[in-house]
């Protein structure tokens, strides 16, 4: 399953629209009949500011628990989408200070605990990957039709708040109880299936003659179950929480594909006035081309550990760029994901380590390095490195010598190694000055094999209505290892290769042309789409949509001098653009 | 700019040229096969239904609708009327054909009362409609979703007859209502056909078609494609569609022909082959039946002799990822319509493409091929 849809706009500190004044929303205020009452479970809402914005329809008891909202934790993702609809769909009207209070409020109040959130950072990070909630794989693809089960699994809940969320989704989406894969099944009723069941009869496709259950009872069964309001985790979480210790300097390691290893500094100061509230501004520089970028941002940071900011304009940045991390229990690693486009699709994998005043070091503008090799020039990137330097003080581990120390400055050594004949193959860990880092580089022979990633990319059509969304490859190298043979445990990564890149057509239909119109691959891996609307060189005017094999070739050297070129390959969807902004604007507002 | 005006200037010429040999020859015969002299009818975007003359391939007219975007026709026996229900499922809009024209719209919401209309059935005589309706109650905090209901509806005075109970209690999602063709009873088409007398709407009988014989194993039999049912070539009484059976020993899944009588509660039916995504739809001498196979990466025609009871040719073409199949009225085209905005036609005997009908907006609904002299008439 695909589970990243268009752009979130959570930027809490700005995005929320400009309307003005909370006040009741249509309807009359309720004369709360007894089932609408909070359950005893339901978490108090105390905040003032949350009870006078939701208060005129969410009525609260003498527990000070509100209808619905006590019976429900969420992220503050999820609970900025509540709050858009809301102001879309139920008139509400609050201010963006209020609006954005009220976020902050219940992303705290009734939010997920670290242990359950992390699970799903790939969700409030943007990313686009393969993922399936294995506990139902029903309840997965009942969900996923129309949005990332990502969204789902960012949600806790009574039974009774599932049930009303499920029927919220009948109320507003009439087609979603479709036959064909929606809420409820149709066709007969439930005794002529027992019956056929009880005449030894599985169900057919269609859920006739099946499991009694309606589809959507039973996601509201698996979801109540394993997503409860209650849980341990947040229980002692929610007793933990306080304001994190974030000012300080800190070292920047990321990694951008296509482009390579990013590090740098950076400094978060508080921000004054604002609760949780955060700014930063720091450096950091790709590796491979040298290019630097300064940038500046602020952040709220949510829940206690949920860092979300977005990078503060300037001349050479827009702010466009948002911050999604997660601050670490220990307060000394942030990680997370820095991201923009109209899509989300561009992005950096962050970590940040506190700088105090011993050295730190954050990784290696090399990957691999390689057997029988001398001089290999490494660059190591940190923070608090001394003037003065010696080579015993580097360590790469067996096999691995430092010959020479090039060069050094307080962010950055520079050495020459040599790499024996016979060092083991496999992972490195880097240590200097008292600061080791796992893993930075391998020890390879040779590159057996490449690969492309993501192994299963999409693009979106776009530049004339809609913007577009381009996707971006690399090919990085693979080492069968010990035991020179593929796909077992001791492979190894080597990092991104130079290669030649072109588009093959996938032919899962016969007559595919999808080739010549879905768009253009560029040598440095960036798929360019081609542009949105019917197409009228396409039989039936269709969009230039279509799918696409992503085809790399490396030119790797043999023992004998000769050139062999290696190949791997990935599938690339070009679809529509994204025409329904389901996951910030709700049912197309 | 020279290079412009003379070329403009030999397109004149052109032009000239062509117009006087067509004043001095006769217009050539138009050999090209088309589907008959029907008309097409097919719901679009935005607020249209197209008229397609089958002759020519042409559209002849548009019928605006109030409601907004059509999302299912509804054709009346006598091929008069389109009862409309729109994308909102909350408005019902009739429509007369001929005249182009709105009779009616009505719908049944009421403020935060929201009634979805999943289907409706006229009765012969267009005095009242079945519908199968849903309410929804938007209330402070909440919604409540209610269940389906199963309404007789006054179209003149415009107010509920009364709601129909479900049998055994039983209320259904979704279903394929059906008249018989003197009104006196109302047919629930499902793998079990529910039968009710039309004076007070109570069952009198039932027919589980899942349970046809033993030894034949799980039956499942399917009514009505994209855009619901269609029984315009089908003889009133009788429904032609495809039955899916599993046999309960190989576990193989088969698709056959069904054809049921529904006054006499009789099923002939006959297995044709593996069962796969196929639809059949009948053609207009009822002689014959074409499948529409379509799979990932694999579309299919296929021809049934339906006096034969055997798939007669099957072949490869180039389909479409989502498309619905209709006959044509003299049975010898067949059109691939249903996402975007075109209709392809091709030669029933040969498969062999023809042409494409490109219309100004994407197709939302099903669509209807009526025969000239079937306008008016109920046979």
């Amino acid at each position: 399953m695909i589970t990243r849809g268009r752009f979130l706009a959570v930027v809490f500190s700005i995005s929320v629209p400009a309307l003005i004044v909370a006040r009741a929303q249509t309807p009359a205020p309720a004369q709360r009949p007894p089932s609408l009452a909070a359950s005893d479970e339901g978490i108090p809402v105390t905040d003032p500011v949350v009870v006078r914005a939701c208060g005129s329809c969410h009525t609260r008891d003498d527990k000070q628990r509100m209808t619905r909202i006590s019976d429900r934790r969420a992220t503050p993702e999820n609970w900025e989408l509540t709050i858009r609809r809301m102001i879309s769909l139920n008139h509400v009207q609050l201010t963006p200070e209020v609006a954005r209070a009220v976020i902050k409020s219940l992303s705290d109040s009734h939010g997920l605990a670290p242990e359950e959130a992390r699970a799903i950072q790939f969700e409030a990070e943007r990313r686009l990957i393969d993922f399936t909630y294995e506990g139902d794989k029903d309840t997965n693809t009942l969900c996923s039709r129309c949005h990332s089960i990502g969204r789902v699994l960012s949600e806790r809940r009574t039974k009774d708040e599932w049930t009303r969320l499920i029927a919220m989704h009948r109320y507003y989406y009439p087609g979603i109880d479709g036959a064909s894969g929606g809420f409820r099944r149709g066709g007969p009723p439930p005794s002529a299936a027992a019956a056929a069941v009880a005449r030894g009869r599985a169900g057919d496709q269609s859920g006739r003659g099946g499991e009694q259950d309606q589809p959507m009872d039973k996601a509201r069964d698996v979801l109540s179950r394993n997503f409860p309001l209650i849980s341990a985790e947040w229980t002692a979480w929610s007793a933990a929480m306080r304001t994190p210790k974030l000012a300080g300097r800190w070292a920047i390691a990321g990694y951008a594909i296509g482009r390579g290893p990013v590090f740098g500094q950076l400094t978060i100061a508080d921000r004054a006035g604002v609760a949780d509230g955060f700014t930063t501004e720091g450096k950091f520089t790709y590796c491979r081309t040298g290019e630097t970028v300064s940038r500046k941002s602020r952040a709220i940071v949510y829940t206690g550990y949920q860092w979300r900011g977005r990078s503060a304009d300037s001349s050479d940045d827009p702010g466009t760029w948002r911050e999604v991390e997660f601050i670490e229990r220990n307060g000394r690693q942030i990680t997370g994901r820095w991201f923009t486009g109209a899509y989300d699709e561009t992005g950096i994998d962050i970590t940040l380590r506190r700088v105090a005043n011993d050295p730190v070091v954050s990784g290696t503008d090399v990957s691999a390095l390689r057997t029988s090799t001398s001089n290999q020039r490494v660059r190591i990137y940190g923070a608090n490195f001394p003037a003065t330097v010696q080579p015993a003080d580097v360590d790469f581990g067996q096999g691995v010598k430092i010959v020479r120390i090039v060069s050094t400055s307080p962010e950055m050594l520079t050495v020459d190694v040599d790499v024996a004949a016979n060092a083991r193959l496999g992972p490195r860990d880097l240590s200097f000055g008292g600061s080791t880092i796992p893993a930075p580089v391998v020890v390879y022979t040779k590159i057996d094999a490449i690969k492309v990633v993501p192994v299963a990319g999409m693009a979106r059509l776009g530049g004339l209505k809609f913007p577009n969304r381009p996707e971006q490859f690399e090919a990085r190298g693979v080492s069968y290892g010990a035991d020179g043979k593929p796909n077992t445990s001791d492979d190894l990564d080597l990092g991104l290769v130079n290669v030649r890149w072109n588009l093959e057509e996938y032919a899962a239909t016969f007559r595919d042309d999808d080739i010549q119109f879905v768009g253009e691959l560029a040598q440095s891996g960036l798929f360019t789409p081609n542009v949105d609307g019917p197409n009228p060189k396409r039989s039936g005017n269709r969009n230039n949509v279509g799918d696409v094999w992503v085809v790399a070739t490396y030119n790797a050297t043999s023992a004998d001098g000769s050139v062999k070129p290696l190949k791997a390959r990935a599938h690339l969807l070009v679809t529509v653009p994204l025409y329904m902004d389901w996951d910030s604007r709700e049912v197309g507002r | 700019m020279k290079r412009a005006i003379g070329f403009a200037a030999l397109l004149v010429a052109a032009a000239l040229g062509a117009s006087l040999i067509a004043q001095t020859k006769l217009p050539a015969p138009d050999n090209r096969l088309t589907g008959g002299n029907g008309t097409l009818y097919i719901g679009g975007y935005p607020n249209l239904i197209w008229m397609i003359d089958e002759a020519t391939e042409k559209v002849v007219g548009t019928i605006h609708t109030k409601a907004g975007i059509p999302r299912r026709l509804n054709l009346t026996r006598d091929k008069k009327l389109f009862y409309v229900i729109d994308a909102t499922q909350e408005v019902v809009e009739v429509v007369d054909i001929a005249s182009k024209t709105t009779l009616d719209t009505f719908k049944l919401t009421e403020g935060s009362k929201r009634v979805r209309i999943n289907s409706i059935e006229p009765d012969p005589t267009n005095r009242y409609a079945i519908l199968l309706t849903r309410t929804d109650v938007k209330l402070t905090d909440r919604v409540d979703i209610g269940p389906a209901v199963l309404l007789q509806y006054d179209l003149k005075e415009h107010k509920i007859i009364r709601t129909i109970d479900w049998p055994d209690g039983q209320e259904r999602d979704q279903a394929n209502l059906l008249f018989s063709p003197d009104g006196k009873f109302l047919y629930f088409l499902g793998n079990e056909i529910l039968i009710f007398e039309t004076e007070k709407f109570t069952q009198v009988d039932k027919w589980d078609l899942s349970n046809l014989e033993e030894g034949l194993g799980q039956v499942s039999v399917s009514f009505g494609g994209f855009g619901g049912l269609d029984t315009v070539n089908d003889q009133p009484g009788f429904l032609t569609t495809t039955l899916t059976i599993e046999d309960p020993v190989q576990h193989r899944r088969m698709i056959g022909v069904a054809r049921i009588d529904l006054n006499k509660k009789d099923l002939d039916f006959y297995t044709l082959g593996p069962a796969g995504g196929v639809t059949i739809v009948l053609a207009p001498d009822r002689k014959r039946a074409y499948g529409l196979e379509s799979a990932v990466g694999r579309y299919e025609f296929w021809t049934i002799d339906l006096e034969q009871r055997k798939i007669t040719s099957r072949a490869e073409f180039a389909g479409r990822p989502r498309m619905a199949m209709k006959t044509s009225s003299n049975g010898k085209v067949l059109y691939i319509y249903q996402a975007g905005n075109t209709i392809d036609l091709y030669e029933a005997g040969t498969y062999k493409y023809l042409r494409t009908i490109e219309l100004d907006g994407d197709v939302t609904t099903g669509f209807y091929v009526v025969p000239r002299q079937a306008v008016g008439a109920t046979k």
